[in-house]
């Protein structure tokens, strides 16, 4: 964030450089996060956490404020993971490298991380394995929406200025959500 | 009975308790059970996604990632990509060069100079093709056609002089 933070010698029009910067302080963990839900991959989430807030300066003049600065963030931060994910080619010489499903060893480490004894482990790594399959199996659009939703714990109408849809399609995509989770406990 | 729908439950995971599914989760166990494994289930991936990401970022701060950081990966990338560039168009423009080369050189480019003996007159030129149109045969089998002719001429003329030969002796 140094090159984000280092703009306050900057004058902006509306929106002095000194708020701005105290935004990127109040928001950066939050994009961070969002992007990291959207991506799961650390790089790609701190890279892409300074190109939104870059992208969020250079149009800081077009912000006028019906919406939240947090749900403009949220926005920007999604389109750029959405551009990225389209743009990941570069993933199957990851995935090829590393070997492994990321989310399965993440599952597995997150229950290890957090279940103190074995009966907690299991259960907590069946729960984790149970959502996270339930959510792999959702578009990119549904799982945006889960997370939003879930993990930002934003409302539909924030959720829907974010994506850029109706309240409908974000309540279609929640029920779409847990009609995966709801199979997926049935299957298990 | 009916159950609650994806979207009633949706609502009330995500913490809104519309009075019609609050009475329904009272007297359902089905529901009432099943929505609170739901419950504990994505709370637990809220905690662990949170405290996970938390983590790659306080880690990403502590390794001193930095714009410089990403400046020179980025410059890093440029160099990387340039020299693949490089690569693979040094063997192309050597190519170029060398055919340019040899197209440019004074034996190429100078303009065919047709021999005395190969230089035809127009009418000549009207002549061979009027001769190559009324060939009876392909050029390649010329010589074949040749000695044809000539054996029967040959065969056309001892029969000829047969002839003759015959009618001296009947006389």
């Amino acid at each position: 964030m140094e090159e984000i933070l280092s703009i306050s010698d900057m004058s902006s029009p509306g929106w002095t450089a000194a708020q701005f910067d105290d935004l990127v302080r109040e928001h950066q963990a939050k994009i961070y996060r969002v992007l990291w839900c959207e991506l799961r991959d650390d790089e790609a989430a701190a890279n892409l956490t300074q190109d939104c807030f870059l992208k969020a300066y250079r149009a800081r003049a077009e912000f006028r404020g019906d919406s939240g600065v947090q749900t403009w963030l949220v926005r920007i931060a999604i389109n750029l993971a959405r551009d990225y994910q389209r743009n990941r080619r570069q993933g199957f010489w990851r995935r090829l490298l590393m070997g492994g499903h990321p989310d399965a060893e993440l599952a597995t480490e997150m229950a290890q991380d957090n279940a103190p004894g074995a009966d907690r482990a299991l259960i907590a790594r069946e729960q984790m394995q149970l959502t996270m399959a339930a959510v792999k199996m959702l578009s990119p659009q549904q799982q945006t929406a889960f997370h939003l939703r879930f993990i930002e714990e934003l409302s539909i109408e924030e959720i829907a200025e974010t994506m850029d849809v109706e309240l409908g399609t974000v309540k279609s995509h929640l029920a779409r959500a847990v009609s995966a989770l709801r199979q997926q406990r049935k299957k298990a | 009975m009916t159950h609650l729908t994806d979207d009633q439950l949706a609502d009330w995971l995500a913490g809104e308790r519309a009075e019609e599914t609050r009475t329904h989760m009272e007297s359902c166990n089905e529901c009432r059970s099943e929505a609170l494994i739901m419950r504990d289930g994505i709370s637990r991936y809220r905690i662990n996604m949170r405290e996970r990401s938390r983590q790659a970022h306080i880690e990403r701060l502590a390794t001193g990632f930095s714009a410089q950081t990403a400046l020179f990966v980025l410059h890093l990338r440029w160099a990387a990509t340039a020299a693949v560039v490089v690569m693979l168009a040094a063997p192309t423009a050597w190519m170029l060069k060398t055919r340019n080369t040899a197209v440019s050189s004074p034996q190429a480019t100078a303009p065919v100079q047709s021999s005395p003996a190969t230089t035809m007159s127009d009418d000549e030129l009207l002549e061979a093709v009027n001769n190559d149109v009324n060939r009876d045969v392909p050029e390649a089998l010329a010589p074949v056609s040749a000695i044809t002719v000539a054996r029967n001429k040959i065969a056309a003329a001892s029969d000829t002089a047969a002839k003759a030969q015959r009618i001296q002796s009947t006389k």
